[in-house]
């Protein structure tokens, strides 16, 4: 049983499973829906995936074989496993893909990843049941990564043509639990749904066990509850009647621990409690406003970040800082390693008051009477947004900012998302995912092409734009993962990206998800890191089918 | 009953569910940003959808919604909905509709409030009415400080105290939730016993909170009516107490009390937000709480214009039967 999901306090999808409408919350539908590929972003040299799953680098084929591009990226063949089968005994059959794409294609913009297939996908084909062929708009040798690969959030679901086909994909609900639906491949099946919880049991007749793939899990029975509040989650910790709960401040899932020892987490009762997330904090500004559309005062703000500091306030030392704006995952540190040398030119990590009072009196600021920066009679004020999930470490950001001379100060407003998009914050701490396995993604989020004047919607909050680093991240785009020329044209954009330092990278994000030991065994862990323990993870699956009944 | 006095006041009723289904639709939309980029921006946060077609999602559903409209022009399709009961989609949980989900949440509110309600009342009026009673045991008085305090306290400060006391501490009660999480909902005994077992803490933090007041607007009320001339021609009658305390003061009494009885059944949707979102209760009030807080506008219209509309028709009730309840009321002009 686990807490989970973005539904706080009740499920409202009860009688919806179409996974390409908005309205769907991460309640089960994300552990039953298999992908053509999964990917483990913390696999180490000891451990790559889960015990008896095919895994190199990290990735796992899974109802996909493998795939190969052709040279130019621009088409792509999937070759799919034999004997996969939907919950109803159907085949999975390749055109259950051409199906799928084809309706994102045709109601695009109005479902999940719709836009996306629009934009990259010219064609795509069936030539026999167990071959798809993907021919592309542009080169792109992640696009399988991308939309197939399982990790984290991100990922394209494949459904059931024999289901969809002939509905409105923009209203069909794809639930009846009397005539089967939802439809799906995945070991378990619904068999309740509520505003109180939503219950799955396993399926025996589950294509992984019939084909000698995986046998089944040991979990009878999923019982996913709503988002409950913090102390309602460590209560139902305590008390046994949960397995596992979603990620929570430090306090609690310390006071978790400490009241029931069969309760751990990633690092187990050791700091930092929990795995990095693909999602690090930094502290963004509205890059085209004065005066932080100034790469010199945003320096000289960075100048003023303790992030040791941040660490051992913010996160009471559980934790690491970050100078990249990216997660610490063994793919990507082989990526952030080759740039150490850019720090000596751009010190990130340089905490000098000194420096900053230079750079602001350089720029025409004197302290006034408060002790803050002022300039023309206006004094420099910062009022940084923010929300919940950062509310740990900007109150020290932002007395660090005030003690280098920013009148700075903080809101958590129930419209952040909208003010930092909009671009009506001048400052934010605020995270991202991005990258987990080369570093493309997460250099693509500050393109320009994603960028608008002030005044209009952005997807892009720091509102930063370089002509030259568009162009080299456009060059990241079309080189495959491992090519040499990649971390070459990553250095070259990095350079550009540290001068102007667009947003200023704080500390590493941590899921602090804690598990309960008492029934079940097996969770992943920093030693068996064969997945992340996010039950609200596409990638849970890979959990369950590891978890073992706990010796009594 | 005059005919110029229903027309009146059924036309007063009309005028006042306009307003307060106006203020209704208005309010919700000063408060700032829009629902759909932020339920959007929500998800790309997390990765479920890429955050570079956000942008063409908005426009797209904003046009379906009609949230692109004027607003004058939202309001008037508004109120014509609003005439039929139809509120259109969940902006939160497209594809469902505004009035499907506050059909599903509306048994377990009323379940829950119709009770507590009712037994606060009838609790709250019988200990009111005896407490004021000169023969009553003279002990009764001294629960009048407690029940001003419980009456002064929010119902879902009680709750949470009760969580505390009863699920937490003692474990005596479930800590949350309509019914035991992994059960299956069935028509049998076990699972009617099951749900009243999770009922208890919700619906005693509402009687706790509510007994009081009307304890208190009985006692007030039979005091009043103790000095009148007929209670004095009745005892020197030489009446029976209990006949005197049923039939000539609690009867007289109690008049006002089902005024304030109307509003709260009235309210009863309403009146549980928090100590529904306190105990995990999947009613209207959670449902309510999480529209308001995820700027859902078609549930929070269907909600509050219900609540608008049940009120309304039960204050129009009580002023249109108050002259079969009490012969010395009349609406006929001297």
């Amino acid at each position: 049983m686990g807490v989970g999901g973005e539904a706080p306090q009740q499920f409202s999808d009860v009688a919806m499973h179409n996974p390409f409408l908005p309205g769907i919350s991460r309640s089960g539908y994300q552990v039953v829906m298999e992908p053509l590929f999964y990917y483990n972003a913390y696999y180490t040299d000891a451990v790559c995936g889960p015990t008896g799953i095919q895994c190199k680098n990290g990735e796992m084929p899974w109802i996909g074989t493998d795939y190969k591009f052709s040279n130019d990226f621009k088409q792509v063949t999937v070759n799919l496993r034999n004997g996969v089968e939907w919950s109803d005994g159907q085949p999975f059959t390749a055109n259950d893909i051409v199906f799928t794409v084809k309706m994102l294609i045709d109601n695009a913009p109005k479902l999940n990843w719709s836009t996306d297939m629009k934009k990259w996908v010219k064609d795509v084909t069936a030539p026999d049941a167990s071959t798809v062929q993907f021919t592309l708009t542009d080169p792109n040798p992640r696009f399988i990564f991308s939309y197939f690969t399982f990790h984290q959030d991100v990922g394209v679901f494949v459904v059931p043509e024999h289901i969809f086909k002939g509905q409105d994909a923009q209203k069909f609900t794809n639930f009846d639990l009397a005539k089967g639906l939802p439809v799906v491949t995945g070991p378990y099946t619904m068999v309740y749904s509520d505003p109180q919880q939503k219950i799955w049991d396993r399926r025996d007749n589950w294509w992984g066990a019939k084909t000698g793939f995986h046998p089944l899990p040991s979990p009878e029975r999923l019982i996913f509850l709503p988002g409950y509040d913090e102390a309602k989650q460590v209560e139902l910790l305590i008390n046994n009647e949960a397995d596992c709960a979603l990620s929570m401040q430090l306090g609690n899932i310390k006071a978790a621990m400490d009241r029931n020892p069969k309760i751990t987490s990633w690092s187990g009762t050791n700091p930092p409690y929990g795995y990095v997330d693909w999602w690090p904090t930094g502290l963004g500004f509205n890059d085209m406003k004065e005066p932080f559309n100034d790469p010199d005062i945003r320096h000289a703000i960075n100048n003023v970040i303790n992030r040791d500091e941040i660490v051992k306030i913010g996160y009471q030392g559980a934790g690491e800082s970050t100078l990249v704006p990216y997660p610490g995952f063994p793919a990507l540190n082989a990526y952030t390693k080759g740039i150490a040398d850019l720090f000596e030119k751009y010190p990130v990590d340089d905490f000098n008051l000194d420096k900053s009072t230079k750079m602001m009196q350089s720029k025409g600021y004197t302290k006034d009477s408060g002790g803050f920066w002022s300039k023309d009679g206006q004094r420099l004020s910062i009022v940084l947004i923010t929300f919940n999930v950062e509310q740990d470490v900007t109150p020290v950001v932002v007395q660090q900012l005030r003690k280098g001379g920013f009148d700075a100060s903080f809101k958590m407003p129930s419209n952040f998302g909208d003010l930092i998009f909009n671009g009506d914050a001048d400052a934010y701490v605020f995270g991202h995912g991005g990258s987990v396995q080369d570093p493309y993604f997460t250099m693509r989020l500050y393109q320009s092409a994603y960028n608008a004047p002030i005044g209009q919607p952005a997807s892009q909050p720091y509102r930063w734009s370089n002509e030259e680093y568009d162009k080299l991240v456009d060059q990241m785009g079309t080189v495959a993962p491992g090519d040499p020329k990649l971390a070459d044209l990553f250095h070259s954009a990095m350079e550009i990206w540290l001068r102007e330092l667009p947003d200023i990278p704080l500390v590493q994000f941590y899921h602090r998800n804690p598990v309960n030991t008492t029934y079940w065994d097996n969770w992943p862990d920093e030693k068996n890191p064969y997945i992340n323990s996010a039950n609200w993870h596409r990638t849970f699956e890979l959990v369950l089918l590891s978890l073992k009944p706990a010796a009594a | 009953m005059r005919r110029s006095y229903v027309v009146g006041r059924l036309l007063q009723f009309v005028v006042i569910l306009w307003g307060a289904a106006t203020l209704n639709f208005f309010i919700p939309r000063m408060a700032p940003g829009d629902p759909v980029r932020t339920r959007l921006l929500m998800m790309s946060r997390s990765g479920s959808i890429s955050q570079q077609s956000i942008e063409e999602m908005v426009k797209a559903y904003d046009q379906e919604f009609g949230l692109d409209l004027p607003l004058p022009v939202q309001y008037v399709r508004y109120l014509w909905d609003a005439m039929h009961l139809e509120f259109g989609y969940s902006l939160s949980q497209y594809p469902a509709k505004a009035l499907n989900l506050i059909v599903a949440a509306l048994p377990w509110t009323i379940g829950l409030l119709l009770v507590a309600t009712l037994f606060a009342f009838a609790l709250g009026t019988m200990l009111g009415a005896v407490m004021a009673w000169p023969k009553a045991p003279r002990a009764l008085g001294y629960m009048i400080a407690p029940l001003l305090t419980l009456s002064s306290v929010p119902y879902y400060l009680l709750g949470l105290v009760l969580v505390y006391l009863f699920s937490i501490s003692q474990r005596i009660f479930p800590l949350s939730g309509g019914y035991t999480t992994g059960t299956m909902p069935t028509w049998s005994l076990g699972f009617v016993i099951d749900v009243a077992h999770h009922a208890i803490l919700p619906a005693l933090s509402i009687i706790l909170a509510a007994v009081g007041f009307w304890a208190l607007g009985m006692r007030g009320m039979m005091v009043t009516t103790e000095g009148e001339d007929y209670m004095i021609m009745a005892e020197a009658k030489g009446l029976p107490d209990r006949w005197i305390f049923f039939r000539y003061a609690l009867r007289n009494a109690i008049l006002p009390q089902f005024t304030s009885l109307a509003i709260a059944l009235g309210a009863v949707v309403s009146g549980s937000v928090l100590v529904e979102v306190v105990f995990g209760l999947p009613g209207i009030g959670t449902l309510l709480y999480k529209s308001i807080t995820g700027s859902d506008f078609f549930v929070i219209y269907g909600i509050v214009f219900i609540i608008i509309f049940a009120i309304a028709l039960a204050t129009l009730i009580i002023d249109l039967v108050y002259p079969l309840l009490d012969p010395r009321i009349s609406y006929r002009s001297t």
